[in-house]
């Protein structure tokens, strides 16, 4: 299969381009005053909502023909939960172009935020969302599967046939696609604020809404009091020309932001080489990835070539949340793990997008692709690495061809669109570190045109920095939508810290091997030499006094609960774990109850028998793990006959799932009892650990988002996580962890037995120490 | 005066001794270990500033009583009985009750010093909880109502620590030594509920589930609607009152008559 074919399609169709209907509503004739709003019941989710109210703007499709065919583009009005809002609200511009404003629609932070003061207007751009008529291309929806799914067939003989379908059906349809434009789009913008009678509006927009912002800001500054421009794609910049360009910066970002992290740089060094040996690899011998689709449900062999990878690295660094594990990907292809980008690219094959395509192309074929000739981008593309070239290169040549399809008589561009933005509009500017498609390069040129306008970047956030969880961007947004007049407080950009970058299993598998041998080693030199001594004095057990004190409720409500869990849990996967999660607890709290030095009046008499100290606890412990053993055993088999899976290999690894994280707790359980000569906190600190990895063990995961200073001790915890699943880590990197599970519960139980030697301590505590000097003062 | 004075004198001697065996350290450190762990997990999600105003406020307040509650709410009905289990057995074992029956205190004396020392421990944690976490959400996170945050605590926290760790004391008193005692709790803990159903139903017999769903799910319900039915938190305080009651006649009796006082 020819991957480069799939990656240029790919990137043409969602990646490069996402600076992010119904069909064919026949567009209607003027029926009265344009424009105007007419009030109608909200789509979707907003039916329901009370703090809602939506209606349809009717405006020209053509600005220019005033009595012309008219559009109806869907708004939606989150009222301010203020009672008395401000009297200039705050209009959502998606980006895209060709993102609908009202479907993406949340009640995410930002938006609760600008509403406490400000109605927020959420508008469906003409040829999106709910708007009618719709520029959306069904014909285009399942294009991945498509490309992926016939590898012999190049990409581009697929995407033509679909576009030029979907713009006939446009076309026959009556649609004017020239006017389907940033310029138009900004009329429709002003024509809102008029139809709803705002003397002032503040624009938001996210990537492609910061050009139809600026380009409102051009053709209508009267009517904006502030605009936001999150991810700047301004109307000068030349998209495609710039691509090798804005990648090299990116990547060069990437690599120094890890350079300059301990963690990254210690498992990852040199990721540039890493980066660069890579992709030579790949351009000598593309990879065969094993896909799956289960939507299509289908097994593909898809072939990863050089620029597959690098277009995929390009695609992460939108995504501040991604950027974090492509070190990690990196050097897993350098080293032959398939696995995680095999997970990434089944991951990007699942993506539906919810793009009006017909808008995209209509946008980009007549205000983009004219401004630029394939020989600039060639020329400009030499400059840079091979790894870098092909976003240019591949992707220019592809959408020059693609307009072609478009537009096939041409279009004649506005030269407007490819010139500079000036405004003393108030505006503020934000950029993500990483962003790979707007960089912020193009928000500081962008800056210094606009005179009363505020530049901020904001470090490890990608494409998009106010709608990706962190606050500080959207506090400094709605500050300056507050007071546009004043700069606003920057402070909380010196608190965030950057992408935190995945340390993998796999990278510190030489840590797991060298602590499993290490303490597997101890234990398991530790248990034959316990059981040697125990098999040679086997006669001096006294296992009929130890029956009779061990206490056995722990082992009957274990009993009770894995009973009543049986019958009502219905997930297979909950049932396949009870066993797991009840008997590690109910044993620990049987050990830690087995042996307290202050419980046991008799201690004094067993220190002087000839028979080792130590075997109290493990004659005690002995008993209820026998069993508790029965109980898992019966309770597995069961489990695994409801759930019907293959039963030896389950039931193997059903014993690497509770046996070792049984032994953990239960050494945590002796040790604590027998260290604070208190049972309550052995039970009491066994049950808090038991719970705290049931419930947040995954905070040990590696990649697991967490907090400073836990990231750093993260990459090296994974070996402790007692309920560490199958499927979370590679078999090898389980067995390491079950190694050292089970060892350190082993090693800790050796531990305190050796302590107990001592049987003064073991009767005193650490009370004799201090009574030994007094008496001994007092002799003197 | 005499019977106040020896009341006083065993509950501050109960409350120094879980000081001195640690117990009453490892709770409290526990529930700012709970308290704040939270605060350290969001923190980057939700920090902010007076710039959210009212809005703001109820947010936060609303991730207060979600983070905040069902972790301390945790606490009280899991961690906090394990350290007063062991009250009354301990003595029976180590001898202090031998020497008690030497003393014209009364058991009634001896219980109600107990239960107040063990009550006092109590509320220490969580004054020192309440007060650490509170400033901690607030500095770090962001301001809050602190009208819903004293409510949790006053009429949430307080009254299902006071009767659980009541109860725990009071029934673990018939118990012979810490051993039994500790598994005694364990039951009161984890069979109970069990047994009574974990959630519970609205019905009585959900007073006698130690989580005490009347008041736990009472304030989860303010963040978050979808909570399982309950009794009202004031039945629910009621009904563990009745509880307290009848587990310390049950543990007067069981004084007076089996150990002949």
């Amino acid at each position: 299969m020819k991957i480069g074919t799939c990656v240029r399609a790919l990137l043409c169709i969602w990646a490069l381009l996402t600076i992010s209907v119904p069909l064919t509503v026949q567009a209607q004739s003027a029926q009265g005053k344009v424009p105007r709003f007419e009030p109608v019941e909200c789509p979707g989710v907003l039916r329901d909502r009370t703090d809602f109210t939506c209606g349809f703007l009717i405006v020209p499709e053509d600005h220019a023909l005033p009595e012309g065919k008219t559009i109806r583009l869907m708004v939606a009005t989150a009222h301010s939960l203020s009672p008395e809002p401000e009297p200039d609200p705050v209009v959502l511009l998606s980006g895209g172009p060709g993102s609908g404003a009202v479907g993406s629609m949340g009640d995410s932070l930002y938006e609760r935020t600008i509403r406490e003061r400000r109605n927020l207007i959420f508008l469906d751009q003409r040829g999106t969302g709910h708007s009618q008529p719709s520029l959306d291309c069904p014909e285009l929806d399942n294009l991945s599967l498509l490309i992926l799914s016939q590898p012999q067939v190049p990409a581009a003989d697929l995407i033509h046939p679909l576009l030029k379908a979907c713009r006939d059906r446009l076309v026959s349809a009556g649609i004017k696609l020239e006017a389907y434009t940033s310029a138009q789009n900004a009329a429709d913008v002003e024509s809102l604020r008029q139809a709803l009678g705002y003397p002032q509006i503040n624009l938001w927009g996210g990537s492609y809404g910061t050009r139809l912002a600026l380009t409102v800001m051009r053709d209508f500054p009267a009517g904006v009091r502030s605009a936001v421009l999150d991810s700047v794609y301004p109307p000068h910049v030349e998209m495609y020309r710039d691509a090798p360009g804005n990648a090299d910066h990116t990547f060069s970002v990437l690599f120094d932001r890890c350079a300059a992290d301990l963690l990254c740089n210690l498992f990852y060094p040199k990721l540039r080489n890493a980066f660069l040996d890579v992709y030579a690899q790949l351009d000598k011998q593309p990879v065969k990835l094993d896909l799956t689709i289960p939507s299509a449900n289908q097994q593909i062999d898809y072939y990863l070539t050089a620029d597959g990878f690098a277009a995929g690295v390009f695609q992460f660094l939108y995504d501040p949340h991604a950027i974090r594990y492509l070190p990690s990907l990196i050097y897993g292809l350098r080293d032959g793990d398939l696995k995680q980008v095999t997970a990434a690219v089944n991951a990007t094959a699942q993506i539906s997008n919810a793009l009006s395509f017909g808008m995209f192309f209509s946008v980009m074929c007549s205000e983009e692709a004219p401004f630029s000739t394939l020989d600039e981008m060639s020329a400009v593309a030499q400059n840079y690495p091979s790894a870098m070239q092909m976003h240019g290169s591949i992707f220019s040549a592809e959408m020059w061809a693609l307009c072609q399809v478009w537009f096939p008589a041409g279009i004649t561009p506005d030269p407007r669109e490819n010139e500079v933005v000036q405004s003393d509009v108030p505006a503020l500017i934000l950029a993500g570190e990483h962003d790979p498609v707007t960089p912020p390069v193009w928000g500081k040129q962008t800056a210094d045109n606009l005179s009363n306008s505020y530049y901020l970047e904001f470090p490890g956030l990608g494409h998009g920095v106010v709608g990706v969880g962190a606050s500080c961007p959207i506090l400094i947004a709605v500050e300056f939508v507050n007071h546009p007049e004043r700069r606003p407080s920057s402070a909380c950009i010196g608190e965030m810290r950057g992408v935190a970058f995945v340390v993998t299993a796999a990278a510190t598998r030489p840590y797991a091997v060298v602590l499993s041998l290490a303490l597997g080693g101890i234990a398991g030199g530790a248990v034959i030499l316990t059981a040697r001594a125990a098999w040679t004095r086997r006669r001096g057990f006294a296992w009929k006094v130890s029956r009779r004190l061990v206490t056995w409720l722990p082992t009957v409500t274990a009993a009770i609960i894995m009973g009543l869990l049986l019958v009502t849990k219905t997930e297979p996967s909950d049932k396949l774990r009870i066993a797991e999660l009840i008997i590690p607890a109910a044993l620990a709290v049987q050990v830690a109850l087995a042996v307290a030095p202050t419980e046991d009046r008799t201690l004094e008499v067993i220190a002087t028998c000839p028979r080792p100290v130590w075997w109290l606890p493990l004659e005690r412990a002995a008993l209820p793990a026998a069993a508790g053993t029965v109980l898992a055993l019966g309770a597995s088999l069961i489990a695994i006959m409801i759930v019907g899976q293959m039963p030896v290999r389950t039931f193997l690894l059903h014993l690497l799932r509770w046996i070792p994280p049984t032994l953990m707790f239960s050494g945590i359980a002796l040790y604590v009892s027998i260290r604070t000569r208190q049972i309550a906190l052995g039970a009491l600190g066994t049950f808090l650990i038991w719970g705290t990895a049931a419930i947040a063990g995954k905070f040990l995961l590696p990649g697991y988002p967490t907090f400073f200073p836990l990231n750093y001790l993260q990459p090296l915890l994974w070996v402790f996580h007692p309920y560490l699943q199958p499927g979370e880590l590679t078999s090898t990197d389980y067995l390491l962890n079950r190694v050292v599970v089970a060892s350190v519960g082993v090693v800790l139980i050796i531990w305190i037995i050796r302590r107990m030697r001592n049987t003064e301590w073991l009767i005193f505590g650490n009370v004799s120490r201090p009574f030994q000097a007094n008496s001994h003062q007092g002799v003197g | 005066m005499i019977v106040l004075s020896q009341i006083v004198g065993i509950a501050f001697y109960e409350f120094r001794m879980h000081w001195r065996r640690r117990g009453l350290l490892v709770v409290t450190l526990g529930m700012l270990g709970v308290t704040l762990l939270p605060i350290m997990l969001v923190r980057n999600e939700l920090s902010s500033d007076s710039l959210l105003g009212a809005e703001g406020v109820q947010y936060f307040t609303q991730n207060v009583i979600r983070i905040h509650w069902a972790a301390v709410g945790a606490v009280l009905f899991a961690v906090m009985p394990f350290i007063f289990a062991d009250a009354i057995p301990r003595d029976r074992q180590i001898g202090v009750s031998e020497v008690l029956h030497t003393t014209p205190l009364r058991p009634l004396s001896y219980l109600a010093g107990k239960t107040l020392g063990a009550w006092l421990g109590t509320v220490t944690c969580l004054i020192l909880t309440v007060i650490t976490s509170g400033a901690a959400w607030w500095i770090v996170i962001a301001p809050f109502d602190l009208s819903v945050y004293s409510a949790i605590w006053i009429s949430g926290a307080l009254p299902m620590a006071l009767i659980n760790v009541g109860l725990v004391v009071l029934i673990t008193s018939v118990l012979p030594n810490s051993r039994t005692a500790v598994l005694g709790c364990v039951a009161f803990v984890v069979l109970l509920p069990i047994l009574v159903g974990v959630e519970g139903n609205g019905t009585l017999i959900e007073l006698l589930n130690p989580l005490r769903p009347g008041l736990f799910f009472y304030y989860l319900q303010q963040a978050s609607p979808s909570q399982p039915q309950t009794l009202s938190p004031e039945v629910t305080i009621l009904g563990g009152t009745l509880q307290l009651i009848a587990a310390a006649v049950g543990a007067w009796l069981w004084a007076r008559f089996r150990d002949g006082r």
